[in-house]
């Protein structure tokens, strides 16, 4: 411990949990209200202390989560807006000297080109290597003169589809999709790694890749199928996905097959699709780090709040289901500040208060713990 | 010193703020995955760090219009660079910083500085502190309060901005120091210093309120 009693009121002022206990905000605040009160003799200086803090707030000017939201979807709008841009200035060649940031842009793509030549030309082998999935990831009935982008930098590659939906592809992936997509379907092949935010249409967008099929309407997910993975998996960050598996004798599957084994499992946000290529079996599970869906509407900070009343809040936080009895752990009371822990660790961190542990089984968070009483 | 088209208005009233923020562990996460062409991650950051950029860029300038129309530039000019963007050390440091910057810059262009071949060091900022009265309804502690807030008020400009973003902004000395592009040493000096000439005002106009001592003790320990 820091030697607290030789403190000047400067040094108080400075120390940033003091600050924060002046604030309201420390989550050790009774140990500076135990310091005063065992130090009489410095009471004056932490007075001090204290009301030079309380002096130097500002008046915060509010800005609603309307307008944030507001401004955010500006952002998003423009930026995609920019990305479609300057993908056809490219291929146009037309006026691209206008804007430095096109420039580069076009550079950028014409060295991709290079890249993708060179490296099929050097690779045959890798586009033909002998797995599993290749032999159906592309049907033979597939659609005429598709397009493919290899990205065979170390870096990800930012493709804009004609729908406007765009593709993050990751390093060492391909991508296949028909330069206009027809009015009846949005298709595309994956090997490797992307990230898809999918424009919303009433036409289904569908990503076949090692062995699965994801459809989607209009949403935010990563589909990861590399050739030399023993699992591919589908993890959602926005929306509704559904996800089944490729039907390898006739992989033109426009109809979900209706045999039990086929079935589609639906993923909302923080959940994922893990596919076992040894066994073929598609289970349902929880991503490693789910995000927060609704950071403004969320308050982690809990005092003597009962243990389902928080995992209510956890649940809302995360969009997950829990499962647990509610009777049971209504006694459980729990005062914590659980804002900069992931999902799991606040789990952890709840278990260990109330003596119990948590599991996640098909998507979902079952707790078991004891009762409190 | 009024150069900006906009007029800086102080403020008064005070709200206490508790605010989520999130960690520079979350937000260094969100910048790799900006940089590796994630859009939402940017906009995450965008929405993380939206209250505090724009409460900071009405320091500058008290329009809010004009401090939206720079976030949005500063955003969208944050995805057009995402292909050769580099890592930083402390994401929020490099928004404040980035924030402060764009608006200046917009303000030279459209002032006579150039002109005048004023750089950097003159820009004016807009921080009026007010005093957080909550839990203070002793006599004294509000004449003591308010006497501090004038003397705050009175400080030097640079002084101000150091005050502002450590106990609004709740940030870090090295955080501050990038913001400002000074020393991390300079900053806890300057800030020190401010802090010791409050202290030695308020403790001189203490002398002359002995009487009231007693009381003031008590109320100290009712709390």
């Amino acid at each position: 411990m820091k030697n607290f009693e030789q403190y000047e009121v400067e040094d108080f002022v400075l120390n940033k949990d003091f600050q924060e206990w002046v604030q309201g905000n420390s989550p050790n605040g009774d140990f500076w209200l135990a310091f005063a009160q065992q130090h009489p003799e410095l009471s004056e200086t932490i007075r001090l202390a204290e009301q030079v803090i309380r002096a130097m707030q500002v008046q915060p000017r509010a800005v609603s989560d309307k307008i944030i939201r507001e401004d955010i979807n500006r952002f998003l709008d423009r930026a995609l807006a920019v990305s479609v841009e300057t993908d056809q200035r490219t291929h146009s060649l037309k006026n691209w000297w206008h804007s430095p940031a096109y420039r580069v842009a076009a550079v950028i793509s014409l060295l991709g080109l290079l890249l993708t030549t060179a490296w099929f030309y050097n690779s045959p082998k890798v586009a033909n290597s002998s797995s599993l999935v290749s032999s159906y990831l592309l049907p033979s009935a597939s659609p005429e003169a598709l397009a493919e982008t290899v990205n065979s930098t170390n870096r990800p590659l930012r493709l804009v589809l004609s729908d406007n939906s765009l593709v993050i592809l990751s390093p060492n992936s391909r991508l296949k999709y028909a330069p206009r997509f027809t009015n009846t379907e949005r298709r595309v092949y994956l090997t490797g790694e992307a990230q898809f935010n999918v424009i919303k249409k009433t036409i289904p967008f569908k990503v076949y890749a090692g062995g699965l099929v994801t459809q989607v309407l209009g949403t935010s997910f990563v589909v990861r199928a590399y050739d030399s993975d023993e699992k591919a998996t589908v993890h959602v960050r926005s929306g509704k996905v559904s996800v089944y598996k490729m039907n390898p004798t006739n992989a033109n599957d426009d109809a979900i097959p209706s045999n039990l084994d086929a079935a589609a499992i639906i993923l909302t946000p923080n959940q994922m699709a893990v596919y076992e290529r040894a066994d073929s079996r598609l289970l349902k599970s929880i991503t490693a780090e789910p995000i927060v869906l609704q950071p403004e509407a969320v308050e982690f900070n809990f005092t003597e709040t009962p243990l389902p009343a928080v995992l209510g809040q956890l649940e809302r936080a995360y969009g997950i289901h829990f499962q647990f009895d509610e009777e049971a752990l209504q006694g459980c009371q729990i005062t914590a500040s659980l804002s900069n822990e992931t999902m799991y660790e606040k789990l952890t961190i709840l278990c260990k208060l109330v003596g119990g542990s948590y599991e996640v089984v098909d998507g979902q968070v079952i707790i078991h713990a004891g009762n409190c009483r | 010193m009024e150069y900006f088209h906009c007029q800086q208005r102080p403020l008064t009233l005070t709200i206490k703020r508790m605010k989520q923020r999130i960690s520079p562990p979350q937000a260094q996460q969100l910048w790799q995955d900006y940089r590796t062409g994630d859009i939402y991650a940017l906009a995450n950051l965008m929405q993380a760090y939206y209250t505090d950029l724009y409460n900071w860029g009405l320091r500058f300038c008290d329009e809010s219009e004009i401090v939206r129309d720079c976030l949005q530039e500063l955003f969208l000019t944050l995805w057009q660079k995402q292909a050769t963007i580099d890592e930083v050390d402390d994401v929020a440091a490099y928004l404040f910083k980035t924030v402060k910057n764009h608006l200046l810059m917009e303000f030279r262009k459209k002032s006579f500085l150039h002109v005048l071949g004023l750089t950097d060091e003159h820009y004016s900022l807009a921080v009026e502190f007010s005093a957080d009265f909550r839990q203070v309804d002793e006599e004294h502690d509000v004449y003591r309060l308010r006497q501090l807030e004038q003397l705050l008020n009175q400080l030097p400009d640079r002084q101000r901005e150091i005050i502002y973003l450590r106990f609004y902004q709740n940030l870090e000395f090295d955080q501050i120091a990038e913001i400002m592009q000074i020393g991390k040493q300079p900053v806890y000096n300057l800030l020190h210093k401010a802090i010791k000439h409050l202290r030695e005002y308020a403790l001189i106009t203490l002398s002359w309120m002995l009487l009231g001592l007693n009381s003031f003790f008590a109320a100290f320990f009712a709390d």
